[in-house]
């Protein structure tokens, strides 16, 4: 299970993201959003940084510390806070600007897809983010 | 307070300084947001001693910063000598000052080097603006983008004010350039609460959505293509890049624009219209008078009847026609009294004096449109 990304669909209305963080932080924020909605001057073009679970996942092979890392059942990644030393290695290599610094927690966050029912899917009426199970 | 901020941002232009002011809680609830709080700030800077010197507000509604539908406007409100102006700012603007950490923000008298106004719920700073002169707003935007990616909006104005970036209506745009202002850029890495469960709102937000669109889901998706982008937290999707070259413009999304929800019994035409700049909503968005008054006391805690809700419709329509004589928008008859003329006053000047009783305001303030 993964979120199907599509680029071309998505309209730039931050849905996603002010629910992803009102999941995880109950309250209306940006800063702890899991995933973030970015957009270049004059263009409708949005980059959507989120979670793709690569298959080689360069978090988890830059991560010195062996925090970041793999649920074995789900596919997920996480970060494990007892051995994150917060040196934001992740947040610089993943090609998809998918890992966020939470400026609260001081912390990287990622996307755990909600234990399965991920909220930014539920609030994206145009289809750009789906959940698969390809 | 849950759902709103209860700061304002105040930079003063001459002086190149940056201050907050809090604003009264019971204004909040009299004039919930929007035009209407912008309205009684300025009505409130009538009896100060240090006036405001044309001053342009920005303000969000207790909506902003929601996924509600339509709730992404934020009012801009200038005072100058061409009189009062307001109009709706879209896209991400509101929602990034309400996450900011503030309810709305007043630009105060003139820089006299072009400015770059960048704010963050960590600090405010005036800055030069990136190269000096960037070719246009769009170029200046990418600039400013450059330098604070994480910024949620950015708006840029150009000189020749023929194109504005980031849905700026270009005389408002002018306006900001009139102030010295070429651009603006929000952080929104700040917070608000609601008063209510936020994924309890955010449930029954959605809730509503999908019942009032899942008709046209499929049109929905069809609306999205690319080119097309949304203003904050809206499935509507109405605004096409690709039509006039870079230029931001609005069209009607049919799916939306041919079956709107009709709230025209919600309260007359004109308070209606007060009360879409209050909130502010969208005018492709007619959220049920109902949902209105759930989502209000969900945020803020407000409990609001919808007879209450028409006459803050009224209030603030009332009070936008005596700040708009006040500040002489409107011509004079030959036919008024003398003491209306004196003060800028229309025909309709002894009928809005009478309303003021309506609105409960200090004597300092109802003296200065006290014929005696």
């Amino acid at each position: 299970m993964r979120l199907q990304v599509r680029v071309k669909k998505c309209t730039g209305c931050q849905n996603c993201a002010i629910v992803c963080a009102a999941e995880h932080k109950g309250i209306f924020t940006l800063n702890g959003s899991r995933l973030k909605i970015t957009s270049e001057a004059g263009s409708a073009q949005q980059q959507i940084g989120v979670c793709r679970l690569c298959r080689n996942c360069l978090c988890v092979t830059s991560c010195t510390y062996k925090a970041f890392k793999i649920d074995t059942r789900t596919g997920v990644r996480y970060i494990d806070y007892d051995l994150c030393q917060n040196c934001q290695v992740c947040v610089q290599v993943c090609p998809f600007k998918a890992v966020h610094l939470d400026y609260t927690l001081d912390f990287p966050v990622v996307c755990d897809l909600c234990s399965g029912e991920p909220k930014c899917v539920q609030f994206c009426y145009f289809g750009a983010l789906q959940l698969t199970t390809d | 307070m849950a759902g709103i901020q209860e700061r304002l941002l105040r930079i003063d232009l001459n002086q190149s300084n940056v201050s907050e002011e809090r604003l009264p809680r019971k204004w909040y609830s009299q004039y919930l947001g929007g035009l209407g709080l912008g309205l009684r700030y300025l009505l409130e800077d009538l009896q100060s001693t240090s006036s405001l010197d044309e001053p342009l507000l920005i303000m969000a509604g207790p909506f902003a910063g929601t996924p509600i539908p339509g709730s992404a406007p934020a009012v801009l409100i200038s005072v100058s000598k061409k009189g009062l102006h307001y109009d709706m700012l879209y896209g991400n603007v509101a929602a990034a000052i309400r996450l900011a950490g503030f309810d709305g923000m007043v630009l105060n008298g003139k820089s006299l080097a072009p400015v770059w106004v960048a704010i963050a719920s960590q600090g405010i700073a005036l800055k030069a603006v990136p190269d000096l002169e960037p070719e246009n707003a769009l170029d200046t935007e990418a600039k400013i983008r450059d330098l604070t990616p994480e910024a949620l909006t950015v708006l840029a104005v150009e000189e020749d004010k023929s194109r504005s970036n980031e849905y700026l209506e270009v005389d408002m745009g002018g306006q900001l350039l009139s102030k010295g202002v070429k651009a603006i850029s929000i952080v929104a890495d700040g917070k608000f609460d609601s008063e209510r469960n936020v994924k309890d709102l955010l449930r029954d937000v959605n809730l509503y959505l999908f019942n009032s669109i899942k008709q046209k889901s499929e049109r929905v998706n069809q609306t999205a293509m690319p080119g097309r982008k949304s203003c904050f937290g809206c499935p509507g999707g109405c605004i096409d890049y690709q039509r006039d070259g870079q230029e931001a413009n609005f069209v009607l999304t049919p799916s939306f624009s041919s079956k709107q929800l009709s709230v025209e019994a919600l309260v007359r035409e004109e308070n209606n219209r007060s009360l879409k700049y209050c909130l502010p909503s969208c005018p492709k968005w007619t959220l049920p008078q109902k949902k209105i008054l759930e989502w209000l006391e969900a945020i803020t805690g407000f409990v609001i009847t919808a007879d209450e809700l028409e006459i803050t419709g009224a209030r603030v329509f009332t009070l936008y026609k005596i700040l708009d004589m006040y500040y002489g928008a409107k011509p004079i008859s030959p036919a008024q009294p003398e003491y209306l003329r004196q003060r800028g006053f229309n025909e309709r000047g002894a009928l809005i004096i009478d309303k003021l009783e309506q609105l409960s305001l200090p004597a300092s303030i109802t003296n200065l449109f006290n014929p005696k």
